[in-house]
C-alpha cells in the first residue's frame, strides 16, 4: 500500500508506525507492515536509521549517522531523506 | 482476493532464511485454550480439560518468545476468544511487536469484538468455511446458525479493513462446491485457501476419515488450475532431493499448547518441554527431540526415501505418527495425495501432448 509522496525535509519528525511488527534478527531489523502484509529486511545503516525514528527530526537522524558511520554529511543527508521517504511510502513510519 | 493452495514456497523460503540466522524459530502458534464452542465433525483436536496457562504465564511466555526472536504469532485454540483475557494477551503481544494472526470460528465476534480486533493491526483473521450452503456448513460444525454467524463476523471485519482468510478443508460434502467457494470469497473480499488433507484425531480417533475425499476426487482437486499451479508443482518435484529436510516444524516454527507444552506443530504430539518449567529459548536449544526432528530429511525416512512418489509428496510427520503409528514411516494420507498429485500433473501433460 503506497502512502504517496509526502514532502519531507530535515525538520520533519519521524516515528515508527504504531501498527508495524518488528524483530531484530542477526543484528538486522525485520519489519512487517500488517496493512500490506509485506516484510522488509533492513541492512545495517537502514536498521540504525530505523532505530532513530523515535520522533526526532530527519536532520537529527542524519547527524547521528554522520557521527556513527564513515560517510560525508551531504551523502548521509541525501540517503537518510531517501530512506525515510521510502519507509513512509511503505507504511513503516509516520511523519509529523 | 488471493487463492492459496498447494505448496507455497516464497514466504516459506523467507522464513527459513530468517530462522537460519538465529537458533530459534521465527513463527509460533499459541493454542490459548483447548476448549471450543463447536463440535466440528472433522476436527483433529481433542478437547482437554487440563489446567491452561494463566494470563501472567502467557505474558511471561510472550516475553520469552520475543527475546528468542519469534516475530510471527498465530493465536489459536480450541477457540481463543473463549478466554476472557484474550484481548489482554493480544494487546501484550502487539506491545511486543509481534506480527499477529488469529484463528477463530468467529462465533464470539460481535461489533465490539470486531472493533477491538480491527485496532490490533492483525495480519489476518483466519476462519474455516465449510460450504456456501448454511445447511452443509452447520452440519459440519454441529451448530445451527454457525454459517450465518461466521459470514456476519467476516463481513464486519472486512468492513473494518481487517483481512479475512477463509480456509476450507475439502471433504466429501463440499468437494463439489470449490468453484462456488472461490466465487463467494471473491465477492466478499476474503482470501481463500483449501486443505485437501483431513487428519485423524490427535488421540488416534478416526471420526474424520469418513469425510475424506476419494483418490479420484483428490486428483480432480490437483487438476484444477484455479487451485494448483501445475508448473510450480512439477518444478518443486524436480528440485526435491533425498537430503532435503521434510518439514519446517521444529526449526522455523513451533506450537505452544494451552498447558505450556512446546511442540513442533499442533499435529505432531511430541513435547520438547514446558514453558512452566524452563525458559522457551532453553527448551528450544537443549531439546534432543527437537534437534532430531529438525534434522529429519527424506533420507531418514526408510519407507519414503526410495519411493517414486517422494518428489510429489507433502508429508506431515504428525499425521504419520497419529494415523500410521510411526513418525518416520509412510503416511497413508500423504501417499494418496502424492499419487493423485502426480497423476493430475501427468494427465495434464498427456492431454496437452
Amino acid at each position: 500500500m503506497s502512502r504517496g509522496k509526502k514532502k519531507i525535509s530535515a525538520d520533519s519528525r519521524v516515528s515508527q508506525h504504531p501498527d508495524i511488527a518488528s524483530r531484530t534478527i542477526d543484528d538486522q531489523e525485520v519489519v512487517v507492515v500488517p496493512a500490506t502484509r509485506k516484510l522488509q529486511i533492513l541492512n545495517e545503516v537502514a536498521t540504525r536509521i530505523w532505530e532513530l525514528c523515535d520522533g526526532r527530526s530527519v536532520g537529527d537522524i542524519t547527524d547521528a549517522i554522520v557521527e556513527e558511520f564513515d560517510v560525508k554529511p551531504s551523502v548521509a543527508r541525501r540517503d537518510a531523506l531517501e530512506l525515510v521517504e521510502d519507509m513512509h511510502e511503505r507504511g513503516m513510519v509516520v511523519i509529523e | 482476493m488471493t487463492i492459496r493452495a498447494g505448496r507455497q514456497s516464497g514466504f516459506r523460503i523467507l522464513l527459513e532464511s530468517l530462522a537460519a540466522r538465529q537458533e530459534t524459530p521465527v513463527a509460533a502458534m499459541l493454542q490459548l485454550t483447548a476448549r471450543c464452542n463447536l463440535r466440528c465433525q472433522h476436527c483433529y483436536q481433542v478437547e482437554r480439560r487440563k489446567r491452561e496457562l494463566t494470563t501472567a504465564q502467557w505474558f511471561s511466555t510472550l516475553d520469552e518468545l520475543h527475546d528468542a526472536g519469534v516475530l510471527f504469532l498465530t493465536l489459536s485454540g480450541g477457540e481463543p476468544l473463549l478466554r476472557p483475557d484474550f484481548f489482554d494477551i493480544c494487546r501484550r503481544a502487539r506491545e511486543l511487536r509481534f506480527a499477529l494472526q488469529l484463528k477463530t470460528n468467529a462465533l464470539l465476534i460481535d461489533r465490539r469484538a470486531a472493533d477491538r480486533l480491527a485496532s490490533l493491526a492483525l495480519l489476518d483473521v483466519q476462519m474455516s468455511l465449510y460450504s456456501t450452503q448454511s445447511k452443509v456448513h452447520d452440519s459440519i460444525t454441529g451448530l445451527r446458525g454457525s454459517h450465518r454467524r461466521l459470514m456476519s463476523a467476516a463481513r464486519m471485519l472486512v468492513r473494518r479493513n481487517v483481512k479475512v482468510s477463509m480456509m476450507t478443508p475439502i471433504m466429501v460434502v463440499n468437494v463439489g462446491e470449490i468453484d462456488d467457494l472461490v466465487s463467494l470469497a471473491d465477492r466478499e473480499g476474503f482470501d481463500w485457501s483449501m486443505d485437501p488433507h483431513l487428519n485423524v484425531c490427535e488421540d488416534g480417533g478416526c471420526t474424520p476419515l469418513s469425510l475424506r475425499t476419494s483418490d479420484e476426487q483428490l486428483e480432480e482437486i490437483f487438476s484444477n488450475p484455479k487451485l494448483v499451479d501445475a508448473r510450480a508443482v512439477r518444478r518443486l518435484a524436480r528440485e526435491r532431493r533425498p537430503a532435503d529436510r521434510v518439514c519446517n516444524a521444529g526449526r522455523v516454527s513451533c506450537c505452544i499448547t494451552a498447558e505450556g507444552e512446546v511442540m513442533p506443530c499442533p499435529l505432531l504430539q511430541v513435547s520438547f518441554g514446558n514453558v512452566l518449567n524452563r525458559p522457551f529459548a532453553r527448551i528450544w536449544t537443549s531439546s534432543r527431540k527437537r534437534a532430531r526432528i529438525d534434522a529429519l530429511t527424506w533420507n531418514d525416512l526408510p519407507g519414503c526415501r526410495d519411493c517414486n512418489l517422494m518428489p510429489w509428496c507433502v508429508r506431515c510427520h504428525g499425521a504419520a505418527l497419529i494415523e500410521d503409528g510411526d513418525m518416520k514411516g509412510p503416511s497413508r494420507i500423504a501417499c494418496s495425495a502424492a499419487a493423485a498429485r502426480r497423476r493430475a500433473v501427468t494427465r495434464k501433460r498427456a492431454s496437452r501432448g
